[in-house]
């Protein structure tokens, strides 16, 4: 990632989620990645590092509970990662990753949104939303 | 070869020495890239760098619809390539690059540093992405194209320093709701019958018309008409080859947009930002983040 995406990618994330108080760290080899916990209602908590791949930004980011789930747990990829992209995208379509428009800080929402789906999908054994894809 | 005798029934339109000049790198050397290499070299661009993925072979699938043919089943689609256009051209310079660019991406700026026009001619986003990338950071001019389903048309776009990005079109074409591709007629991929397409399924003629479009847009570049000229006002033609209801309203019908840059994106756009005010911003964030992860 170069110097100036990396500043924009900051002043993203802070705008939005500073209240989650998102802290960006980098790894042995210097990969970046955020790290941040999601909260829902009754005190549950979901912690979650937001991954920037070697290609990113024309790689979307990889989410990645920090968490075990429970075995069966849909819409999860092996390495705990949060599934939320449709594999079709490897074509221009509506609502694909845009690099020239997203940042990690769309991540965040996105795995909040997973994490009431999962919750509902709790006690329910259902999957509220249908668009994320079974894995 | 006599150069004089090769470039006779052209020199009137296109002076060879202006294009001997010329370097231009084709990235993906399938259908639609072969074809705009081709071209490339009749119009008598001096060096042509001919980048595919590793390991790609001619396959007989692929012959249908490739300018090569049997004589070539097997061989790497880019060494190939190199003596076809020979065979028009012998004194055009070809270097074939055998490379992930996805992956490489150093490798793929030094080329693309060292180029007048790069060609787009892969059928995936991620390197699309990539290849945009790198030419808008080198300031390079890059030419795209994709075939729409079907074959039923494609659209070719001319990314030019300080003009609207791939990302910026891309962005605007999918999200302002004036173009949405999924229009187009879903077509069944009969050559993977089990499985999920894997290729667009389009006749030859189909990618030829949309290549030779990419083809004439990079022409256009090389002779330097940039968007005050009046024969290509704007950065991006639609072409439709058949009618396709609420996108081309006739076989053939086209039209050329000049999408706008978005000054917000990420990709060109400066962020408000100088260089050094961006350089001292990042220091400090990283600075930042490797204190926190140890
Ligand atoms: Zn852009």
């Amino acid at each position: 990632m170069d110097s100036k995406r990396l500043v924009l990618e900051h002043a993203a994330m802070m705008e939005r989620w500073s209240a989650l108080e998102p802290r960006l760290r980098s790894d042995a080899s210097g990969q970046l990645h955020w790290e941040l916990t999601l909260h829902a209602e009754g005190g549950n908590r979901l912690p979650i590092k937001i991954v920037y791949p070697s290609g990113y930004p024309s790689d979307a980011p990889d989410i990645v509970a920090l968490t075990s789930l429970p075995s069966g747990t849909p819409h999860l990829l092996p390495g705990n990662r949060i599934c939320w992209r449709h594999p079709s995208e490897s074509k221009r379509n509506r609502n694909i990753w845009c690099p020239s428009k997203d940042t990690a800080a769309l991540c965040v929402g996105v795995a909040q949104r997973w994490f009431y789906a999962f919750l509902v999908w709790l006690s329910t054994s259902k999957w509220p939303v249908p668009d994320a894809v079974s894995n | 070869m006599n150069r004089d005798e090769l470039f006779k029934r052209t020199r009137a339109i296109l002076k060879p020495e202006v294009a001997q000049q010329q370097v231009w790198a084709i990235i993906g050397v399938g259908s639609g890239g072969a074809r705009v290499a081709e071209e490339a070299a009749r119009f008598g661009v001096g060096t042509i760098i001919l980048i595919d993925r590793p390991d790609e072979c001619l396959e007989e699938h692929n012959i249908i619809r490739h300018v090569l043919g049997y004589k070539d089943l097997g061989r790497p689609k880019g060494e190939a390539l190199r003596d076809h256009i020979l065979n028009s051209n012998p004194g055009c310079e070809i270097e074939v690059i055998s490379m992930d660019v996805v992956k490489d991406r150093d490798r793929l700026a030094t080329i693309i540093r060292r180029c007048t026009q790069v060609h787009c001619c892969v059928d995936n986003e991620p390197a699309k992405n990539v290849i945009n990338e790198e030419a808008v950071a080198a300031g390079v001019t890059l030419v795209f194209a994709g075939v729409f389903d079907g074959g039923c048309g494609g659209e070719v776009g001319r990314v030019v320093d300080g003009g609207a990005c791939y990302a910026c079109m891309a962005a605007f074409l999918n999200r302002s709701g004036r173009f949405d591709e999924s229009q187009a007629p879903q077509t069944f991929d009969y050559t993977n019958p089990d499985g999920i397409e894997n290729s667009t399924a389009a006749l030859n003629l189909d990618i030829a018309q949309i290549a030779l479009i990419q083809a004439r847009v990079g022409l256009l570049t090389m002779l330097g008409r940039h968007d005050s000229a009046p024969d290509f006002k704007g950065n991006y033609v639609l072409f439709g080859n058949r009618r396709v209801e609420g996108l081309f309203p006739r076989m053939l019908s086209s039209d050329i947009w000049e999408i706008p840059r978005d000054p917000c994106c990420l990709i060109c756009g400066a962020g408000g930002m100088t260089e050094a005010q961006i350089n001292a911003a990042a220091e400090d964030i990283l600075a930042k983040a490797v204190c926190s992860g140890n």
